[in-house]
């Protein structure tokens, strides 16, 4: 919820961060809220903005074999190479699983990152490094100590529409998608229900009993008696919340903001091509709210824990994934949106090269791999590579930060912007890493 | 913190002015050595006020002998050549002299590592915590956090990599040279330039053989810097000059590789030069200067500026108002009108209590003629059972009671609720409150401060706990180097750690949490030396433990009771105060150091000191604060304080904290919102943990208890917080199902008094007759069409999302 720079101790890069100076330091020195949301729109963006960027960030929580999917290693030896043939893409000479096959038709419109490691094996760290950009401060850590690279779009970026929140996440609230010390108003906007039938935006249908008319009602009337004075308040929470209580009306009377969550509003034909399923329906409705001006989006799809029996397990999780990413990148192609939108797809770690006795694979931060698309970046190419046995990368190592870097360059986010976390300490948006220069 | 104010000129007012005032220029002589030195000059005038303002940019600065000296269009000389000659500074009519000697111009003394090139890393950035200095470095090349570490740092630059750095034959084709000049690719991009002063210096270091500083060589003492206190007006202009003390008695001017930083970017900005630019605020600020671990500040008072209608301050013995008063008088800027009586029983409700006052406590306070009624009132709110559960509440959440465990940890979490809560409802002194936590042992059963170790587990987060929750310090940063704004070295943290070492943890009673005993002697290391800490509170001497048998934390709790403890007093009385006023002395309230001064250390060293004479009585202090006159200023602005974010010049409105927004919409509607294994009608302030999930104070911020910073706790608005209170089922629910609208429909009231009563309940006045005329019209349309129930839900709605609800104003 802080932020302040120093604009003195100089970055690493060269880049002049004086004019984030004066900005933000709620609390901290005594700039508020309403400079926020006045400067917001300068701080922490690079020269080159990229104004109207936005990720769809698809999370494979419980972290999927790269071998069994974007990474198959069809002459290794059986205990490695696993139960599923590699086949051709239409991209000459890269391979993916036999699992993908509509991905297989669009590769020329993604690349593959093959060549991701990093150092934690527990589920809670990793998920942490990949959401984040950092590695856990501890062990077994439940909720965020860095923010969400959707919370850092969402403060640094704000939305780009009316009506629809910033950062929003899907199906439902992922682990490690929260905003820690940027505060809870950059938390992901999260919805409730099942995305193949009701998934639905908390307090966005009026209440029982209140129709939108008596809602209108109340509005004038609510119009007419909020009439404290704002002047006795400088620091920005009145007006602040007004901005959001004008939002909030929007988003429940405006039929197109309200459209933005409506997946009913989508031919089925096109929903049954993302598959009528959750990552499917979620990826729609990705698209759909990316459209209305969302920045950020994370679609969680969890469930690839594989320890056991991959070849059924996969058959049966795989397909969902294959048709839901292959639908969301050749409409986000059909639609122009293919240079403003990035989509990644990753998990928080690879998995075991060497199959184990339950025909399973256990968690191995040691290689993984990551699928980008559109956003502007080059596309058809697979950067970096994992030896013969999908062990370790021998090509091209690069971390969960590099990703996320190229991230912050397609949304012109400047990760030398400095916050203040819950300690005092200036905190950068990312430390580490850099954008992946084959792809840019 | 100890530092006081010099006497403050009056600027509106008392005029001194004898003509025109001769200007004064700061050194009045100088002294050079060897050629890479340099000076700057500070030049004050008086303007027709008498005031002291720089007028160093708008003065010239000529040499007698350019051989010898040169003086820049700012203020910077520079030698030229051994000798002696005179700067002649003109300021429009007003000329005087400088002295200056030069030495040693060709044969400069030898260059020293410590003295002279580390503050170099640290001034172009080579060394910050985002490139080399940061723990695993930057692209294979580490150094010492800002230079903490000579002996590091000079074994990475001199024999890391075989001594690639470092090329003698050719001192300034080094890579150390090669890489911030950018002449070969360098991440950092350029940050030297080629033969500039800096490089000169490096190089002929290296010349001279690249070696660390013998042990008796001249050691930092201090460093100082001029002006240390000046009256700036907005949008003005200060230069400072920075000068370092060495132990061998020299003093040199390092203005140009100091670092400096204002502690309230939203009065002031300075540059890596020193030079001062003030905005349009108005208040008190700390430049910083920093240079070589050694810090200091220079204060800057803004005042307004302006003429202003006379004003008189309220009349009052408060000792808060002895000091605000003072200080506003000195800044120009009156203060605010005190509010309303009904505005002040909601206020010191709220903040006193957690919850609004009923109708008929405004009522009778309304009525009240007597002159000690707001003090008669303050004692009253003290003496409620809702005071010790809301302070109750803010304890708990700094001390981070949680339920570890899930539902196991709740015996200990709830034990540890309910001797918080007891312990301010009696009124237990403050030192003896904390004294009972930090020193706590034996089972929770039967010393239930002993959950406080269950969450603060680790040696560190005691540590750090302790130091910020208590005496806030923040020591987080000294753990792994010499803190970057403090004195504190990692010495002092593991030292400080050491107190904490002994504590030994068993399976207790209560499974959750673990019984606390004494262990036998032992210290805690100093990772950076290998070497024990002997235990070693904060700025003050080892202690030296002779009984192997005492628990080393009892002397620690002895030093912090101590009433001469420089920390203890002033943290927690600080944080009372930013409760109250919205806004600490200083802050953030839990980050007091000599870097970050209050912004009336005066009135902060005089509430402490009264604090610990009423031997630490918490109410004392808030009794002390919400009579002021101070506390009771309207926060409508007059024409002049509107932007006044820091001087109490009138009240700063603050949303309400999450728990007490809950119960607040809970009281209005009538309704309880239930929670899980709490007995109904609990409400949100009571909860006695953080084991209780709702949707509602998640959104509003509530903290989740994991770090010991009262920031946890946010106040920011969102998105889900507007829908969910315009347009939630559950808030729709206690609006419908709640006592309040059935009651009103029930007694068949008129609608002037259906309206009145809402007004009252939910923002604890009356209506306006604007406000009453709009109500009755919506209530008499409503009332024709048989609608009347839903008539009063939204007058309700209506109220409840009114900001005035939402804010404590």
């Amino acid at each position: 919820m802080i932020e302040v720079l120093s604009g003195r101790y100089g970055t690493c890069d060269g880049v002049s961060r004086r004019s984030f100076v004066r900005v933000g330091c709620l609390g901290i020195a005594g700039l508020n809220l309403a400079d926020l949301f006045r400067t917001r729109a300068r701080a922490g963006q690079t020269k080159s903005t990229r104004d109207g960027s936005a990720v769809i960030q698809i999370f494979l929580g419980g972290g999927p074999s790269h071998i069994d999917t974007f990474d198959p290693k069809p002459s290794a030896p059986t205990e490695f190479r696993g139960a599923f043939r590699a086949i051709g893409t239409d991209v000459p000479g890269v391979i993916v699983s036999e699992l993908f096959p509509r991905l297989a038709k669009n590769l020329d419109k993604v690349s593959i990152v093959r060549s991701l490691r990093h150092t934690t094996a527990d589920h809670g760290s990793g998920s942490h490094w990949v959401m984040t950009g950092y590695p856990a401060p501890q062990a077994l850590l439940r909720t965020n100590a860095r923010p969400s690279t959707g919370s850092i779009a969402a403060k640094l970026r704000g939305g780009l529409g009316s009506g629809v929140p910033p950062y929003v996440a899907l199906p439902n609230d992922p682990s490690f998608a929260n905003a820690a010390y940027l505060g809870p108003a950059y938390n992901p906007f999260t919805l409730t229900g099942d995305p193949t039938k009701t998934l639905r935006v908390r307090d966005l249908d009026p209440a029982p009993g209140i129709t939108l008319e008596r809602l209108d009602d109340r509005r004038r009337l609510l119009h007419e008696l909020d009439s404290i004075d704002r002047s006795r308040d400088d620091s920005g929470m009145m007006e602040g919340l007004d901005e959001f209580y004008a939002q909030a009306y929007q988003l429940i009377t405006d039929p197109k903001a309200r459209r933005a969550f409506d997946l009913s509003a989508e031919p089925a034909k096109v929903r049954e091509r993302y598959g009528m399923t959750s990552v499917g329906q979620s990826c729609l409705l990705a698209r759909r709210l990316i459209e209305a001006g969302t920045t950020f989006v994370t679609v969680a799809d969890g469930g690839w824990d594989h320890h056991d029996n991959i070849p059924k397990r996969c058959r049966i999780q795989a397909p969902m994934l294959d048709s839901a990413l292959s639908a969301l990148v050749s409409d986000l192609s059909d639609r122009g949106l293919s240079n403003r939108v990035l989509v990644v797809v990753w998990g928080e770690f690879g998995r075991t090269p060497r199959v184990n006795r339950s025909a399973g694979r256990d968690h191995w931060p040691g290689a993984m791999s990551a699928i980008l698309a559109g956003g502007g970046l080059k596309t058809g190419i697979v950067v970096g590579s994992t030896g013969s046995k999908g062990e370790f990368p021998v090509e091209r190592p690069l971390g969960p930060e590099d990703v996320i870097q190229t991230m912050y360059h397609v949304l012109g986010i400047d990760p030398n912007h400095e916050f203040i976390d819950d300690s005092g300490r200036p905190t950068r948006v990312l430390n580490q890493g850099a954008p992946i220069p084959e792809l840019i | 913190m100890r530092q006081t104010l010099a006497p403050l000129i009056v600027l509106s007012g008392i005029l001194a002015s004898t003509g025109s005032a001769a200007i004064v220029v700061e050194p009045a002589r100088l002294e050079l050595v060897g050629c890479d030195a340099h000076a700057q000059l500070i030049v004050t005038a008086k303007d027709e006020s008498g005031a002291e303002i720089d007028v160093t940019d708008r003065s010239s600065f000529r040499s007698n002998d350019p051989r010898v000296a040169v003086g820049d269009t700012s203020g910077r000389i520079e030698p030229r050549g051994d000798g002696s000659t005179q700067i002649v500074i003109r300021y429009q009519k007003e000329i005087t002299r400088v002295n200056v000697s030069v030495r040693r111009f060709v044969d400069p003394p030898r260059v020293l590592f410590t003295r002279d090139v580390e503050p170099i890393f640290t001034k172009i950035g080579c060394n910050s915590g985002v490139c080399h200095g940061k723990a695993s470095g930057q692209n294979g090349f580490r150094l010492s956090l800002l230079g903490y570490d000579s002996a590091f740092d000079h074994e990475s630059i001199v024999h890391e990599t075989r001594g690639r750095r470092i090329f003698p034959a050719a001192p300034e084709r080094s890579l150390l040279l090669m890489k911030p000049t950018a002449r070969v690719p360098h991440g950092g991009g350029r940050r030297l330039e080629v033969d500039s002063a800096e490089f000169r210096v490096i190089a002929r270091w290296i010349r001279q053989g690249a070696v660390l500083d013998r042990a008796d060589s001249p050691a930092l003492v201090n460093i100082d810097i001029y002006p240390k206190y000046r009256i700036v007006s907005r949008n003005g202009v200060q230069r400072v000059r920075a000068t370092a003390r060495y132990s061998d008695g020299t003093t040199v001017d390092v203005t140009r590789l100091a670092q400096f930083q204002s502690n309230a970017p939203d009065l002031d900005e300075v540059d890596d030069r020193g030079t001062i630019k003030t905005f349009d605020g108005v208040g008190f600020a700390a430049i910083m200067a920093r240079f070589g671990g050694a810090t200091t500040v220079a204060r800057i008072g803004v005042p307004l500026g302006e003429s202003t209608p006379d004003w008189t301050p309220p009349e009052s013995d408060n000792l808060v108002d002895r000091y605000v008063f003072k200080r506003l008088k000195e800044l120009g800027v009156p203060p605010s009108e005190a509010c309303v009586d009904a505005e002040f029983a909601r206020r010191s409700s709220f903040d006193i209590k957690g919850v609004a006052p009923s109708p008929e406590e405004v009522v009778a306070y309304e009525n009240d003629r007597s002159l000690d009624k707001r003090s008669r009132r303050i004692d009253a709110l003290l003496e409620t059972p809702e005071y010790a559960d809301h302070f109750a509440l803010f304890w708990s959440s700094i001390l981070r009671n949680k339920r570890t465990l899930g539902i196991a940890s709740e015996e200990g979490s709830f034990a540890f609720h309910g001797w918080i809560r007891q312990s301010i409802a009696a009124n237990v002194p403050y030192d003896r409150f904390v004294a009972s936590i930090v020193a706590a042992r034996g089972e929770a059963a039967s010393n239930p401060p002993v959950v406080w170790y269950r969450q603060v587990r680790t040696l560190e987060e005691q540590t750090d706990d302790t130091a910020q929750l208590f005496l806030g310090v923040r020591m987080q940063c000294a753990r792994c180097h010499h803190h970057p704004f403090e004195k504190w070295t990692q010495d002092d943290y593991y030292g400080f750690a050491s107190f904490f070492q002994r504590i030994g943890r068993k399976p207790g009673e209560d499974p959750a949490t673990p019984c606390l005993y004494t262990e036998p002697f032992s210290l805690a290391t100093n990772p950076a030396t290998g070497r024990p800490a002997p235990p070693k509170p904060l700025g003050a001497a080892e202690i030296k433990e002779t009984d192997p048998r005492r628990d080393p934390r009892d002397a620690l709790v002895a030093w912090m009771r101590d009433p001469s403890n420089p920390y203890f007093a002033k943290s927690v009385v600080n944080r009372y105060w930013k409760r109250f006023f919205g806004r600490g002395l200083v802050e953030p309230e839990d980050d007091m150091r000599d870097t970050n001064p209050p912004s009336d250390p005066d009135l902060l060293n005089a509430l402490a000191a009264d604090f610990i004479a009423s031997g630490y009585d918490l109410k004392h202090l808030i009794r002390t604060i919400a009579t002021s006159e101070a506390y009771r200023r309207s926060s409508l602005p007059n024409a002049y304080n509107k932007r006044d974010r820091r001087n109490y010049s009138r009240f700063y409105p603050r949303r309400l904290a999450a728990e007490a927004l809950l119960d607040a919409i809970d009281r209005a509607t009538g309704s309880a919102e239930p929670f899980r294994g709490v007995p109904p009608n609990t409400g949100a302030i009571r909860l006695p943990d953080d084991g209780f999930a709702s949707y509602f104070l998640e959104i509003f911020g509530r903290p989740k208890r994991e770090s010991v910073c009262e920031c946890e706790r946010s106040f920011e608005p969102s998105l889900s917080q507007t829908l969910h209170l315009l347009n939630s089922p559950s808030v729709q629910k206690k609006i419908a199902t709640g006592s309040r609208v059935g009651s009103l429909l029930a007694a068949g009231r008129d609608d002037a008094s259906i309206v009145d009563e809402l007004y009252r309940v939910c923002l604890s006045r009356g209506p306006t007759a604007r406000e009453r005329s709009v109500c009755l019209k919506h209530l008499a349309e409503k009332r024709s069409a048989g609608k009347l129930r839903e008539a009063i839900e939204d007058l309700l709605w209506s109220l409840i999302n009114c900001k005035e609800f939402l804010f404590i104003y």
